[in-house]
């Protein structure tokens, strides 16, 4: 068993297989090896690290992915689809969205962290930018000029 | 200056800058008049000197006071920037308290990329044809949100590098994303249905920007033969090498449903030997024979839809995977029609060395038997066959494969990993001499089969493949009641080691009882799609 230790000092008792989802967390358990010393997480909450958990332990017998599937993402192979479990963990609000996506990006947990970033992807596609400010409270911060500029380069998709 | 204008629009919170903007107004009036003034005096100056009354010189002094107030203004010019700057952050502030703000730059930039997914956009319900405008491209919208979105768009040239070149409007825009995605590895999709004038700008466009980087092309709704040939040749530069394609994906119109053929078109070649395509999809068209050569660097070939029954294409399709050296991955969907006849059978079988995947999908009997009897994999790790999946739903007789699948597993790589068979079957006499090629297998998945039962039955009591670790029961609809026991006698074997693993899906009448023996005792049990099943 590991304990993970969260931001704000709450302690958690997990499975090895379930921890070592997260690259960060299965380095430091190879570099200390055999070790009942707490793990700190100083940049994750108590209640971010319960949801991240929460999908480790589902995917934990799952293979890590390998180089080759990180490669794979970087071509054609990119998709937005998201598995039905996933989908329905990730039905979240914005602001706890947002912090799974740092929490798996701070913790190296890829697949946690396409299924943040596809899910926002998601929200996002089929948006004007107006539409999309005003999801996520988004200030237009462009100047007229700027805007005037912008609005040139995409008046021919400006007019469909 | 339109300070006057904007008053109405200002909040009290705005008073102060409102009044900035008035003395900046002001004094930007006290410069014009002065000017005007000037432009006067000058008038006189010249009127006077024409008239002969001889020239009066401004004062000295007049000359220190336009130094000076050009200092000032230069001054102030260097204070309104900085007022912008602050403004600017001022009016940024409650962007970044918002939750996405928090987001680091590479983590926006991934959720771009994930939403300019070029295959999420081959929705077969949008109509793509050049006088349907396409939708405004994923990358120009956020690009239009903010700056830092902005910023971060521009900063990814990955985000411009899938693009689709449609009707001649679009051309300067395609030209803009070509620029913004500097030197990475290019996703262009052409139709070879534009007029050819505006093809040709296409074309031209393209080659510009080629030469130095990776590009995957798609040519879509191919109609006429030839089709990929003037495309792949317009994109060489005469006396060039050629393009580096390394993927080519070719896509057939199925309105026109005629090139379903192998069959080379002749009169069509390609100028320079293509070389470097790894990767090769080919659907509901032909499989230009011209670029044999590049075959040799093919890594991956998926075939669609293609080859109805001419034993003249199979040969071709022989003479072409032969060529293919390095293949690892081939995938045949749909391939050979019902009717393929056993004298078609290669006497001379295909050997792919280095092929480690096999998936032959959506197949008929005579098709699955045709590559099973034709190629030799000595390196295979994954085996898929998949029958026509219909036939299961309709409870109608499945693809018979277990002689040919034997004498394929024969030839093959003793050490195959993992092995998925769906809506075909074996015979009762073919089970055991297939299973017992398959000693180092550890993952097998069996779907929509008849004979489910049989199978797994041979699989506990003959002691057979020994080291299987995953197996995965699927879209089981008959037969449920004869699947537990030999399913129990794996979980729990006396003279076998048991299975690590256990995924039912899709399998809707098994009996409670026996899922929840399986949920207590299978380990890493897992029950997929079972609706009211098992919670």
């Amino acid at each position: 068993m590991v304990n993970l230790v969260t931001s704000d000092n709450e302690s958690f008792t997990v499975e090895k297989a379930v921890a070592s989802r997260s690259v960060l967390i299965k380095n430091m358990l190879e570099d200390v090896g055999e070790s009942d010393q707490p793990i700190p997480l100083p940049n994750v909450t108590a209640s971010v690290l319960k949801k991240v958990l929460e999908y480790c332990d589902h995917h934990k017998n799952e293979p890590m992915p390998t180089s080759e599937d990180l490669a794979a993402e970087d071509t054609r192979k990119r998709t937005t689809d998201i598995g039905e479990w996933d989908q329905k963990f990730i039905q979240v609000d914005q602001e706890m969205l947002f912090e799974i996506i740092l929490a798996a990006n701070y913790l190296d947990i890829k697949p946690l962290l396409d299924v943040g970033c596809k899910t926002v992807a998601n929200m996002i596609k089929g948006k004007t930018p107006e539409e999309i400010r005003k999801l996520f409270n988004i200030v237009n911060d462009f100047t007229p000029e700027e805007e005037a500029q912008i609005k040139k380069e995409n008046e021919w998709a400006e007019d469909r | 200056m339109e300070a006057s204008a904007r008053s109405s629009e200002t909040s009290p919170k705005d008073t102060p800058l409102a009044a900035l903007s008035r003395s900046l107004y002001n004094a930007s009036r006290s410069i014009q008049l002065y000017a005007t003034e000037v432009a006067t005096f000058r008038q006189e100056y010249d009127r006077e000197v024409l008239e002969g009354d001889g020239p009066g010189t401004p004062h000295l002094d007049t000359f220190h006071e336009i130094d000076s107030r050009i200092g000032e203004i230069r001054a102030m010019e260097t204070q309104l920037v900085a007022c912008r700057v602050a403004l600017q952050e001022f009016r940024n502030w409650p962007t970044v308290l918002v939750p996405i703000s928090r987001l680091p730059p590479e983590c926006i930039s991934q959720i771009f990329l994930m939403g300019s997914n070029p295959v999420d956009q081959e929705d077969p319900d949008v109509d793509q044809s050049p006088s349907c405008p396409p939708r405004k491209p994923f990358c120009l919208t956020v690009s239009t949100v903010c700056h830092r979105w902005r910023d971060i768009a521009l900063s990814t040239p990955r985000l411009w590098s899938n693009i689709e070149f449609l009707d001649v409007p679009l051309f300067k825009y395609s030209e803009l994303m070509l620029e913004r995605s500097r030197g990475c590895p290019l996703y262009i999709r052409v139709h070879p249905h534009l007029f050819e004038e505006q093809y040709h700008i296409t074309l031209h466009i393209l080659r510009r920007y080629i030469s130095d980087r990776d590009i995957s092309v798609t040519v879509k709704k191919i109609a006429y033969p030839g089709d990929t040939e003037f495309v792949i040749n317009q994109l060489i530069n005469r006396g060039e090498s050629p393009p580096r394609i390394t993927e080519l994906i070719l896509a057939g119109e199925p309105k026109y449903g005629l090139l379903r053929s192998l069959i080379y078109p002749e009169g069509f070649d390609i100028a320079a030997p293509l070389g470097g395509v790894r990767y090769l999809s080919v659907a509901a068209t032909y499989l230009p024979r011209c670029i044999i050569p590049a075959y040799a660097d093919l890594v991956e070939l998926r075939l669609s839809g293609i080859i109805d029954h001419s034993s003249t294409d199979l040969s071709q399709l022989e003479e072409i995977l032969r060529s293919c050296h390095r293949l690892v991955f081939l995938r045949a969907s749909n391939v050979g029609g019902s009717d393929i006849p056993p004298s078609v059978h290669s006497r001379d079988p295909v050997v792919l060395r280095s092929l480690q995947t096999i998936e032959i999908v959506d197949a008929y009997d005579a098709s699955v038997n045709y590559f099973l009897r034709t190629l030799v994999a000595p390196a295979l790790d994954a085996l898929r066959i998949q029958g026509k999946a219909s036939a299961y739903d309709d409870n109608l007789p499945a693809p018979e494969i277990g002689e040919a699948l034997a004498i394929f597993l024969a030839t093959s790589n003793p050490h195959l990993r993992s092995v998925s068979l769906d809506a075909v079957e074996i015979p009762r006499d073919d089970l055991v001499p297939m299973l017992e090629h398959l000693p180092h297998i550890s993952s097998l998945r069996l779907s929509r089969m008849h004979g489910i039962s049989r199978f797994l039955e041979a699989l506990s009591s003959e002691r057979l493949c020994l080291q299987l670790e995953s197996l995965v029961v699927a879209n089981i609809i008959y037969g449920h009641h004869a699947i537990f026991a030999p399913l129990r006698a794996l979980i729990q074997p006396e003279d076998r080691p048991p299975l690590q693993r256990l995924i039912i899906r899709e399998c809707k009448d098994f009996n409670p009882s026996d899922i929840a023996w399986l949920s207590a005792n299978a380990p890493s049990f897992i029950l997929v799609s079972c609706d009211g099943l098992f919670k």
